[in-house]
């Protein structure tokens, strides 16, 4: 009786929406799905159970603290990547997981700035970098600093100290890698203190009068408070590699890469060349993949890799660039190995800047094979380091507005068009289609350069049936036309692994990341009596 | 062609020698088949240096309104340039010995240049064409054009073309010897284009001024990677302010 009035609602709603009444095809299996048996899927809830019981939380202190950052790596974009990564390998993709995805403790992180619903990747970074929320666009000064303020001494009056700053006062010794520029705000907030983050080199610094390089009163760049940092840091500061050349290179100076590019400094300074004199005879600096290579980790005191004028190239680019530059993973690697040398430790900064720069491009295929070398930088990372003496935090700064849409089926290529599991077994996927009639991507952003211009073309939508979406020069549709994609504002996810890894759980405001690392490395001299929020005290403003 | 217009897109605010030459049926990204085909015909050898001068002018169907401005353009095997005197704007594609393109667009007003590498420019789906940059528009790029007579213009050959750019008719007088338009009429439901070339140069003639980058040596120098986080820079928001309301972009 209930099998046939079933039946009959089915048959009704059919038969009310159009469509010819479905009947079963005897016979035919699913056309699509997974590999996994009816029982793999209770035996993996099990092992999760057993292992979750074997879990013990790590109270001890933290030898080591390295902080991964994928900027603009949001929740969309990890699911997105693990799917990419597992059809990658021949798999459905979706039971995939990215290495990070593999550590124990995980936390959602509230990425609002003290002024920003929707944050940038300057106050974010100085959240996580230094325990306190900040201002829009400034970096690890607090957020009591007056927009666009040029003195040094108020600069230096309202700035946070930073883990890694805190690491170097301990003895341990510090690095930061960056597939941005290493003055980009992600890398800088960890050495930096500055009201705009765009004052990477001088000539940047526009509304502080004329030669603010020469002026003491104002506050230096960033490229030169890399190389002029304090004593304790520039002692520790072991490796800094990325991307930025330019802006350590004066205005008169021919890149080496590219022969038409000049440097950006006005004070005509060649910083690469004060990275070596400055710190002594075992300094290197390097700006392509064989120098890199030949920077031997044993022998290499100090190591500064700058390996674009800009940003280093996207991994999808990386094998064409003719001087060579180094993977995530091996500048990784390079710095661990460094750092490793000093039995008190170390703080290490590692930041996958270009996942946010192919969003904003509204090109999600390099977004997201950046978000999976970034994945394979901290595998290499958990290989070289031990989890009873290595913290490892994994998050991202701020996502973005990229969405997986629609019902595709289990194993349909991520950067596809939607196929959806065929209503009678046996048959296709075919495309989806939108009221339109036409197909459309799994992939999109709310906004960006991806939007069509209906007006111009005469169509509400482009028809993507004969369009190869794969391409790594696709770009996805845009609800809405920006030349620029955008940040969003949900929360972001946190993963933890070693000593006092369990302190991340919960839904966590994104500065509390700065008090666990804190909590790991355990209180040096200096941090008993720190500046609370700023030597200024002045945090009510 | 395509690529110029990909570039049109990506780059905020357009210059109207593109703009004659966008074609209403490319998206961002995504090959266009018949440009595909008409591109391995119209494939030919390196084109010669020339400066050239152009007058735009737009004409509004309802109100009769007319706008004119003048255009200058260069070619050379590494650089690609075009300048507005009246916009204070100029842009530049290079190439280099490794057949990399980048780009550039100088804003002299505000002496600020927004450069792209050519990875920044994959990333939003522009692979330029060099060929097609020094162009401008070749008619027989498009597959909708037909060649209908020939003229004689500024003393040169020229083949006139006729046809439909997506919803737009579109002509065409095109200098076969020189590969540069002599003359494009656009007709949009709105409104009807017209460049007109005014004359060209082997060499640079004296007064022209191309970018000079001892000049532009002074300019803030912004990487287009670096706009979507630099949305409260007062000249970046009015960058993309501008691009936002340009009715001519293809997106």
């Amino acid at each position: 009786m209930k099998v046939f009035a079933r039946k009959a609602i089915s048959l009704s709603v059919a038969l009310a929406v159009g469509v010819a009444p479905m009947t079963p095809a005897l016979g035919a299996g699913p056309t699509t799905g997974g590999a996994e048996s009816v029982q793999d899927w209770f035996i993996a809830g099990q092992r999760f159970i057993a292992d979750g019981e074997r879990l013990q939380s790590d109270e001890g202190r933290a030898k080591n603290v390295i902080l991964f950052i994928g900027d603009g790596m949001g929740i969309s974009t990890v699911t997105a990547a693990r799917i990419l990564e597992g059809q990658m390998h021949g798999r459905t993709g979706e039971e995939n997981s990215l290495s990070f995805e593999t550590l124990p403790y995980v936390a959602l992180s509230k990425t609002y700035s003290w002024d920003q619903q929707t944050p940038d990747s300057a106050p974010t970074m100085t959240a996580m970098i230094t325990g306190y929320k900040a201002r829009e666009g400034m970096l690890s000064v607090n957020h009591t600093t007056a927009r666009g303020e040029c003195r040094a001494a108020v600069i230096a009056s309202k700035s946070l100290p930073t883990i890694l700053e805190q690491a170097a006062a301990m003895g341990k010794d510090t690095g930061i890698v960056s597939t941005a520029r290493v003055t980009h705000a992600t890398p800088a907030a960890t050495y930096a203190h500055t009201a705009v983050r765009d004052w990477e080199a001088d000539s940047n610094i526009s509304t502080c009068g004329a030669n603010p390089a020469a002026n003491p009163a104002v506050v230096k760049d960033i490229a030169r408070q890399l190389i002029e940092v304090s004593p304790k840091v520039k002692a520790s500061l072991k490796v800094a590699l990325g991307g930025g050349r330019t802006y350590f290179l004066p205005k008169t100076q021919f890149d080496p890469e590219y022969g038409s590019t000049k440097g950006r400094r006005s004070d005509g300074r060649d910083l690469t060349a004060e990275w070596v004199s400055s710190r002594g005879s075992d300094a290197v600096y390097a700006w392509n993949k064989a120098q890199f290579d030949a920077a031997s980790p044993a022998t290499t005191r100090y190591l500064l890799g700058l390996f674009e004028p800009s940003h280093v190239q996207y991994e999808a680019d990386r094998a064409n660039d003719p001087a060579g530059e180094p993977s995530l993973t091996d500048m990784t690697e390079k710095a661990i190995r460094m750092l490793e040398k000093n039995r008190k430790g170390f703080f290490l900064h590692v930041e996958a800047g270009r996942i946010d720069h192919a969003h904003h491009a509204g090109n999600a295929k390099r977004a997201l094979i950046d978000t999976i070398e970034f994945s394979n930088a901290i595998r290499k990372a958990m290989e070289l380091t031990d989890p009873r003496e290595t913290l490892i935090i994994v998050s991202a700064d701020h996502s973005h507005v990229f969405t997986i849409a629609g019902y595709p089926h289990r194993g349909n290529p991520i950067l596809g068009l939607v196929k959806e599991v065929p209503m009678v077994d046996g048959q296709s996927a075919v495309p989806a289609k939108d009221t339109l009639g036409l197909p459309y991507t799994t992939l999109g952003y709310q906004n960006g350069p991806g939007w069509r211009n209906a007006i111009t073309s005469g169509a509400a939508r482009p028809d993507l049936a004969a369009v190869d979406t794969t391409d790594v020069n696709f770009l996805q549709e845009a609800a809405i036309p920006l030349d620029s994609e955008t940040h969003a504002g949900e929360d972001v996810g946190i993963w933890a692994k070693g000593p006092k890894a369990h302190l991340v759980h919960g839904s966590m405001e994104q500065n509390w990341i700065y008090h666990v690392m804190r909590e790991a490395f355990g209180k040096s001299d200096d941090q008993q009596g720190d500046q609370q929020g700023g030597n200024d005290h002045n945090d009510r403003d | 062609m395509k690529n110029t217009l990909y570039f049109l897109a990506g780059l905020t605010c357009a210059l109207p020698l593109q703009a004659f030459a966008h074609g209403p049926s490319t998206h961002h990204g995504q090959p266009d088949a018949h440009r595909q085909v008409s591109k391995t015909i119209s494939s030919d050898a390196p084109l010669e240096p020339v400066a050239a001068r152009y007058t735009e002018r737009r004409i509004d169907n309802k109100t009769r309104g007319t706008h004119t401005a003048a255009w200058y353009f260069w070619r050379d095997p590494t650089r690609i340039e075009t300048a507005s005197p009246e916009g204070r704007i100029a842009e530049a594609w290079a190439r280099d010995a490794n057949g990399r393109i980048s780009h550039a667009r100088y804003f002299h007003e505000d002496r600020r240049v927004i450069e792209a590498a050519t990875g920044e420019l994959k990333a939003r789906g522009i692979e330029p064409d060099w060929q097609e940059l020094g162009k401008i528009l070749d008619p027989r790029d498009f597959p909708g054009m037909r060649r209908i007579g020939a003229t004689s213009v500024l003393g040169q050959r020229a083949s006139i073309y006729r046809g439909k750019s997506g919803s737009d008719d579109l002509e065409v007088v095109w200098l076969d010897a020189v590969r540069l338009p002599a003359r494009i009429t656009r007709y949009t439901k709105t409104s009807r284009m017209i460049l007109l070339l005014e004359e060209f140069h082997r060499d640079n003639p004296p007064g022209w001024q191309r970018v000079d980058t001892h000049v532009t040596e002074d300019y803030q120098r912004i990487d287009l990677a670096d706009l979507g986080d630099m949305e409260n820079d007062p000249f970046v928001r009015k960058v993309l302010r501008i691009s936002g309301g340009h009715g001519g972009h293809q997106h």
